[in-house]
């Protein structure tokens, strides 16, 4: 056996001291990496891994009385380019632009973007499903696949189409709400944002989440809408207007008890996700910010307000000057010529001249006081916005015919939602109810709102009685349905175009039923009808029909305890 | 003697060793399964969105094919139906 | 007086103590992985330990030796030509990532080239610890070598030119021992620099890497994707670490982060404190073995115990060493901690050897 000479140890001496000499030299990297850079390498690994995003939230779902969608928020997403070349991204361009609809308008704007080499460029926002599915193969099949990106986003859709637009309003493009009810409680539909902090590997994959901010959902909201109600009176109300021609309509439908509203139907309609390309004046509630002259239907005001005050009793006979009566230095007439009326007769028969005198009797103090007490000149509070006040003016200003004028609704204006209000303090029984649209928040019952007491259940009952008549025998005739008592007061009142008043009209119907246990109120607004324009005749025969289909959906048969056939 | 205690010695580091190791495997396995559950709680919490934008959609649908306006149509058009005319609709109810 | 050392027992912990923390980080290192591709958090960490056992049986075999068979020349001989017949029969099996390096069979595969590097180390300590040996007769030498040769050229053919690389540094290691001039190590490097320069100009995919080496940050996010990553996770390790099994760097940051990158995975969850902890094993592996060799008093097993010894740890610092970014490379299995079987069996085989020759200590010295 061969020994190791002395010269192969200290061989190995050297290849020991050349490996020392290695192994310090990676200590001291490792020191340096781990100890003194060790700052920098945590921030890196941080960007690396570390992602903040920011959750939108899921606006509410609103649902009519009975739970049936009017307004849901589906995922859709959003089409954008990461512009880094500007004859590439024109050439990905003339490929979406196949597929995905888009104006002569909106592609010469994505165009000049490109051209303009902007780097970010929405191509569509919320893209119909098929359109997705489209691109998203565009984008597999693209070398660059970052060129084409996609983010989530929420659409809101209308299933019901034009179905109580105007309540529900409609949303911009960032899903804020923009009129009607999503505009009014957007804050509390729209829920909050939230950030998340992830950490995610090497496939993007997320493995670790930490919520910095929850999101909150926003509300689900139920409507005191009924979207079978909603959608014949809709119709009814669009065959009334086309058929007399008219600028616009409204249609109030109320819960007499509850205040709660049924149907709230206006035209024009629209479709709400086309909100962009509506214009202002169809994007307008009638129902809440139309403001006009009220006309005859105002005299049940004054009725109560008289029997109210008991300046007069309903069999009191007034003089009605055949027709003509003069007053200061103005005249007042009557469609009909009267000799003289009942109390009962002057509202039955819709007398001026009647009305006049009953309020000049009452006085203007008492009237006043009985129009403040049915909240004219303020807000109903419904939750809708651009919601009037309507017009009343305080009484310094009432010159001393206004009493008069007041009297059969002129020298105020009101709007149809003030008035449908008004008609149900009598249905009620001489409450004021104030209308509510919103049924639950979350799941959660509003709570009832308070009801005022504001004349005794005796006017009550007797302003029923003759509005009742006004639909037997009086000026409501058309309305008449047999088998059940309507209670009902026309109306028919001049515009008032540039100060003076014009040979144009607003029909108005409003009236509620069964007439001694009420259950449905109902005001009808007809601006401007051409042809025919009396109450009677424009906002009546409209206020039967839908009664008619109201009494079938409703089940409402008042006389069948007397086991009468009723026919409607 | 000295052989005995080596001896020893070495059972009671290998006996060591053994339970480091455990402590030091569990420890790294408990962390390592941190992360697995980080994992696929994102995949449920995707999978629990994805399924409710589903429902929404499908709940969207139903409305839009629900809609009382289409409902109408398919009833007017297709089936023939009309409106009952006033005479048409009677209910008669008996006397009690 | 000639004392009975016995059995290196030192030696013996250090390799259960690199055993032991290989398992952790088979486990660690491929938990996510596995769950991911198997749907198995131990698929990975399974057959490492069948590989383990297989080794340790084979360890445990070879150091209770009673003859030491692996100094035997007809066995070396034998042993050579096997690794020549696999080396070669790699290139009938398919090539995975495009080189020949495997043979496969019955689902397993095993890398012919890390029994090879054990075999040239035994024929290069047996033919220079010949008393005839003369390792400064060029010309004899270069007979000598052929085997060598035939053999670098079959892994330069694979392509495998890590280890390729290793027995070409084992061999110089072994040279140097053995005693050749200084004079000739220097021809020898000029000799070598226009081969490297060829290799290294012949892939392009080298030459980027070279590159991206000179200048990390330039190259960040597309040619030294490792390199950069391994940084990473080496930097956040700090001195106590993101703690065992929170790396978050082998995410797929990482590729091969089980294998060529282990070292960083170790950085990052066990800190300065593991990584240190995994160098000064190493070391203190070389030490005993120089040790071992110094005290075996017998040229043959002296080169035999230094070269092998030197082919493990000179390893494991280049895999250090790329993992901390000062050696260009694509990398390399740690010894005994990376998954992997062949590489795990050739260690364990290694060692075998090693102790056993610590074994036979007495009995060398008795001869004497």
């Amino acid at each position: 056996m061969m020994k190791i000479n002395k010269k192969e140890r200290n061989r190995a001496f050297i290849l020991f001291v050349v490996f020392s000499i290695w192994v310090l030299f990676i200590v001291y990297k490792l020191v340096k990496i781990q100890v003194f850079d060790y700052t920098k390498y945590i921030s890196k690994v941080k960007s690396q891994c570390n992602r903040i995003f920011s959750l939108h939230p899921k606006r509410g779902t609103i649902y009519d009385c009975n739970g049936d969608v009017l307004a849901i928020s589906i995922r859709a997403e959003s089409a954008f380019l990461s512009n880094k070349d500007n004859k590439e991204s024109m050439e990905i361009f003339s490929l979406l632009s196949k597929q995905v609809r888009l104006t002569y308008r909106e592609k010469k704007n994505i165009k000049e973007r490109i051209n303009k080499g902007r780097k970010f460029i929405w191509i569509k926002r919320k893209l119909e499903d098929r359109e997705y599915e489209k691109l998203k193969k565009i984008k597999n099949s693209l070398n660059s696949t970052s060129t084409l990106g996609f983010v989530d986003e929420y659409k809101r859709v209308y299933p019901q189409k034009t179905l109580a637009a105007h309540v529900l309003g409609g949303v911009g493009i960032d899903e804020q709400g923009l009129c009607g009810i999503e505009y009014e409680i957007d804050s509390l539909i729209r829920g909050k944002g939230g950030k998340v902090k992830v950490l995610i590997d090497a496939r993007g994959k997320i493995f670790e989440i930490e919520y910095l901010k929850k999101p909150v959902a926003g509300k689900d909201i139920f409507l005191t809408i009924d979207s079978s109600i909603q959608f014949f009176v809709e119709e009814e109300l669009r065959r009334t207007v086309e058929k007399f021609r008219a600028k616009k309509g409204s249609v109030i439908i109320i819960d007499s008890k509850h205040g709660s509203i049924l149907a709230m139907a206006s035209y024009p309609f629209y479709d709400p996700v086309r909100i962009k390309h509506t214009s202002q004046r169809v994007l307008k509630n009638v129902a809440v910010s139309f403001l006009y002259d009220p006309g005859s239907t105002f005299k049940i005001i004054l009725a109560s307000s008289a029997l109210e005050n008991e300046v007069c009793h309903p069999k009191q006979i007034f003089n009605c000057y055949n027709g003509t009566f003069h007053i200061k230095n103005r005249t007042i007439h009557d469609i009909h010529p009267y000799e003289r009326l009942t109390f009962e007769e002057i509202i039955i028969n819709s007398s001026n001249i009647g009305a006049a005198r009953i309020g000049l009797r009452l006085g203007k103090e008492n009237y006043y006081r009985t129009l403040k007490r049915f909240g004219f000149g303020s807000k109903t509070g419904i939750n809708l916005p651009a919601e009037e006040y309507g017009i009343l003016n305080s009484l310094k200003r009432w010159s001393n015919v206004s009493v008069v004028f007041l009297s059969f609704g002129y020298e105020i204006a009101v709007t149809p939602i003030q008035m449908t209000r008004a008609f149900n303090v009598i249905a009620s029984g001489g409450y004021l109810i104030k209308p509510n649209i919103l049924k639950s928040v979350d799941g959660i019952v509003l709570p009832q709102v308070k009801k005022t007491k504001i004349i005794s259940s005796s006017t009550g009952h007797i302003m029923t009685s003759i509005m009742t008549e006004v639909v037997n025998i009086g000026t409501g005739k058309q309305t008449k349905i047999e088998g059940i008592d309507i209670a009902g007061k026309t109306g028919t009142a001049k515009k008032i175009k540039n100060g003076s008043y014009e040979n144009s009209y607003v029909s108005s119907f409003g009236g509620f039923f069964p007439a001694n246990n009420s259950r449905i109120t109902m005001f009808i607004v007809i601006d401007e009808p051409k042809g025919k324009f009396y109450g009677g005749e424009v906002a009546a025969p409209l206020f039967k029909t839908i009664t008619n289909r109201l009494l079938i959906y409703l089940n409402i048969f008042p006389e069948l305890d007397k086991g009468n056939e009723v026919r409607i | 003697m000295k052989k005995s205690k080596d001896k020893s010695l070495v059972r009671v580091f290998m006996i060591v060793m053994f339970f480091v190791f455990i402590l030091l495997f569990t420890y790294s396995s408990l962390n390592l399964k941190n992360i697995d559950y980080g994992y696929r709680m994102h995949e449920l919490i995707l999978r629990e969105k994805a399924l409710k934008e589903k429902v929404d959609k499908l709940r969207a649908q139903k409305a839009s094919l629900l809609n009382l306006k289409r409902v109408e149509r398919i009833v007017k058009k297709k089936l023939n139906y009309q409106y009952p005319r006033p005479d048409q609709f009677v209910k008669v109810f008996e006397n009690k | 007086m000639v004392k009975n050392i016995g059995v290196d027992k030192f030696i013996i912990s250090v390799i259960i103590l690199l055993l032991l923390i290989g398992l952790i980080m088979a486990y660690n290192s491929t938990m996510l992985l596995a769950k991911a591709k198997y749907d198995d958090s131990f698929y990975f960490l399974k057959r490492q330990l069948m590989w383990l056992c297989l080794g340790l049986i084979i360890f445990l075999f070879i150091s209770f030796l009673k003859h030491p068979i692996y100094l035997d020349m007809k066995f070396i001989s034998l042993v050579l030509f096997l690794s020549i017949v696999g080396l070669v029969m790699v290139f009938f099996s398919g090539k995975i990532n495009n080189s020949y390096r495997w043979i496969r069979f019955y689902g397993f595969s095993i890398q012919p080239s890390e029994f090879a590097k054990i075999s040239i180390v035994l024929y290069l300590s047996y033919i220079f610890g010949r008393k005839d040996a003369n390792v400064n007769n060029l010309k004899k030498l270069f007979f000598l070598l052929i085997p060598f040769f035939i053999i670098g050229l079959l892994m330069l053919k694979e392509p495998d030119y890590g280890n390729f690389f290793l027995i070409l540094a084992v061999t110089m290691a072994i040279l140097f021992v053995s005693g050749l001039k200084v004079k000739y190590f220097i021809y020898g490097s000029l000799l070598l620099v226009p081969f490297i320069y060829m290799i290294v100009k012949l892939s392009p995919e080298r030459m980027s890497r070279i590159l991206a080496f000179l200048s990390p940050e330039k190259y960040q996010s597309t040619l030294n994707f490792q390199p950069i990553h391994s940084l990473y996770a080496i930097g956040c390790g700090g001195i106590f670490g993101q703690g065992l099994g929170n790396s978050t760097q082998k995410l797929y940051f990482l590729p091969y982060a089980y294998s060529d990158f282990i070292f960083s995975i170790i950085a990052e969850e066990a800190g300065l404190i593991g990584a240190l902890l995994v160098v000064s094993l190493f070391s203190l592996f070389f030490v005993r073995g120089i040790n071992i060799a110094k005290l075996s008093g017998n040229k043959h097993t002296y080169l035999l115990v230094i070269g092998l010894t030197f082919m493990v740890v000179f390893q494991a610092m280049l895999h250090i060493s790329v993992a901390i970014v000062i050696f260009p490379a694509k990398g390399f299995p740690l010894p005994f901690i990376s998954i992997g079987g062949s590489s795990l069996i050739a260690t364990l085989i290694i060692s075998g050897i090693i102790v056993n020759i610590s074994k036979h200590r007495k009995m060398v010295l008795l001869n004497d």
